[in-house]
């Protein structure tokens, strides 16, 4: 065994990135504020993993999207737990893009020579605002359909370009098949791979420049394995804590909703729908 | 794990390469890396067992996270195996008086409602059937589905069989394999046919699984 490991490391040199990435040195030891950047790792993560299963049921059309959904929510063993983690995990992330961007503020993270890693950090903000947004409409039930309406004419108002811009996203004059279709390619294919492409070069600018220690030191330095990953961890079943309990509320509170993510009526040009809002953190930003 | 013999018990493997990978989580670093030009610090040692305790933890908790997403996934991915094969229905496919007196088959597709996951469709295709007349009051309907891998067998009028092109499974008039070459192994799948109000043919179309030596509906 020993003599394949070397084998795979002579070749890979897979011990020294594992090294690499264990034995980073944390200035004063670990704290509990730093673990956001963590927890946001981890949410991407599990987003990219129930979203691939999602995927894997969804189908991007008019005829069938709600339908599907429907399907994964109400016919699959434990669809609602795939869909609601899913759900409930973008909105537990933006909490915690504003807790991170907080940390950076208040730390003076963002100043020289961290600037550009900042700018980076800004940037994914706005990915996950646009995932959201994307993964909002394509249930195609009410709540998404009107939403994203909205959301769409409003760009519309744009001088000059505005009025392009809205038909080139929606894939036309009308809502259909082809908004799906873009919105979906969007949200599982360009923003995730957005996404990953800034976050190796904000992870990367971020190991360049270590970690904006907090002083006063109180502990001698350490190396980020095993206490700050302890600390990380810890964070991130939290957060998974919390997510799981928005996920099981109805349930624990009796209120007689669906378990999950809502899933509105399927949506129709043609019946009202009063709260034709975008999602809560939505209305923060605005 | 370990249930065939002639392969090492993998249960044991997979110990092995925890062990390993936990000497490298529990050695420190071996040497001043660094990827980029980042400086390096020299760090205190800390107590060998509060660290031994962390380090189990840190990776306890990282596991449990980490999977609880992975297998709600995984659950839903599996969902289809848990899904029994619907039983067909009898549909109403030809009239009497549109087959040929002598026994010659003829191909009739069959339309019926047909749920496809989340779709339910009225009278879409669902597949067709070779019918023909047995008796003045009497038909035979067969699945026109290849019992070898799925093609669609053809008539071969000339003949007087069916033939499926794939790989030349060949089949007499009453569906039996005609030529014993034939790689399918079974004969064609004959369907329940019910005559209705005299000229009525009624099917019970059904699909089979194909590559079996018996019929089992898919
Ligand atoms: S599929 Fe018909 S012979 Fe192979």
């Amino acid at each position: 065994m020993d003599r394949l490991l070397n084998w795979l490391d002579r070749r890979t040199g897979y011990r020294r990135i594992i090294e690499y990435a264990l034995y980073e040195n944390i200035p004063g030891g670990a704290r509990w504020r730093y673990i956001w950047g963590s927890t946001l790792v981890f949410c991407l993560s599990v987003q990219f993993i129930t979203g691939l299963f999602l995927w894997m049921s969804y189908s991007p059309s008019s005829q069938t999207a709600w339908e599907s959904v429907y399907y994964i929510q109400n016919e699959m063993t434990c669809g609602w737990l795939l869909r609601g983690i899913h759900h409930f995990t973008a909105s537990v992330m933006n909490v915690l893009l504003v807790l991170h961007l907080m940390q950076v503020v208040i730390d003076g993270a963002y100043k020289a020579p961290r600037e550009i890693n900042f700018w980076f950090g800004l940037g994914l903000l706005l990915l996950v605002l646009a995932l959201s947004l994307t993964g909002y409409l394509l249930p195609w039930d009410q709540k998404g359909y009107w939403a994203t309406k909205v959301a769409t004419n409003i760009m519309a108002i744009a001088p000059v370009v505005g009025p392009a811009l809205q038909r080139l996203v929606i894939g036309g004059a009308d809502y259909g098949h082809h908004t799906l279709t873009r919105f979906f390619a969007l949200h599982a294919g360009v923003l995730p791979a957005c996404v990953v492409a800034l976050l190796v070069w904000h992870i990367f600018l971020f190991r360049r420049h270590g970690i904006t220690a907090k002083d006063p030191k109180r502990k001698p330095d350490e190396y980020f394995w095993p206490d700050q990953v302890l600390n990380d961890a810890v964070a991130c079943l939290a957060v998974l804590a919390a997510v799981l309990f928005l996920v099981l509320r109805p349930w624990l509170f009796h209120t007689g909703e669906d378990l999950g993510a809502e899933l509105a009526a399927p949506a129709d040009p043609s019946e009202t729908y009063s709260a034709a809002r975008p999602e809560w953190y939505f209305l923060c930003w605005a | 794990m370990g249930l065939r013999p002639d392969v090492p018990d993998d249960s044991s493997l997979l110990l092995k390469q925890f062990f390993y990978l936990s000497v490298i989580l529990n050695a420190g670093p071996a040497g001043q890396y660094s990827l980029t030009d980042m400086e390096t610090h020299d760090v205190p040692q800390q107590p060998a067992r509060r660290n031994f305790i962390k380090k189990t933890c840190a990776v306890f908790v990282g596991a449990v996270t980490g999977l609880v997403p992975a297998i709600s996934g995984l659950i839903v991915f599996l969902d289809p195996l848990r899904r029994k094969s619907q039983d067909g229905d009898a549909v109403l496919v030809a009239s009497l008086s549109s087959l040929p007196a002598d026994g010659v088959p003829r191909k009739f597709s069959v339309i019926a409602s047909h749920t496809d996951a989340w779709n339910r469709m009225p009278h879409v295709p669902v597949g067709a059937v070779y019918l023909r007349r047995i008796g003045d009051e009497q038909v035979q309907a067969f699945n026109v589905i290849c019992p070898h891998a799925g093609c669609f067998v053809d008539y071969d009028l000339s003949n007087k069989s069916y033939h499926c092109p794939c790989h030349n499974s060949s089949f007499a008039l009453d569906g039996r394999i005609a030529d014993p070459k034939s790689p399918s192994p079974r004969g064609l799948d004959e369907l329940d046919v019910d005559l209705r109000n005299g000229n009525e043919i009624w099917v019970k179309f059904q699909n089979f699984r194909a590559g079996d030596k018996e019929k089992i509906p898919a």
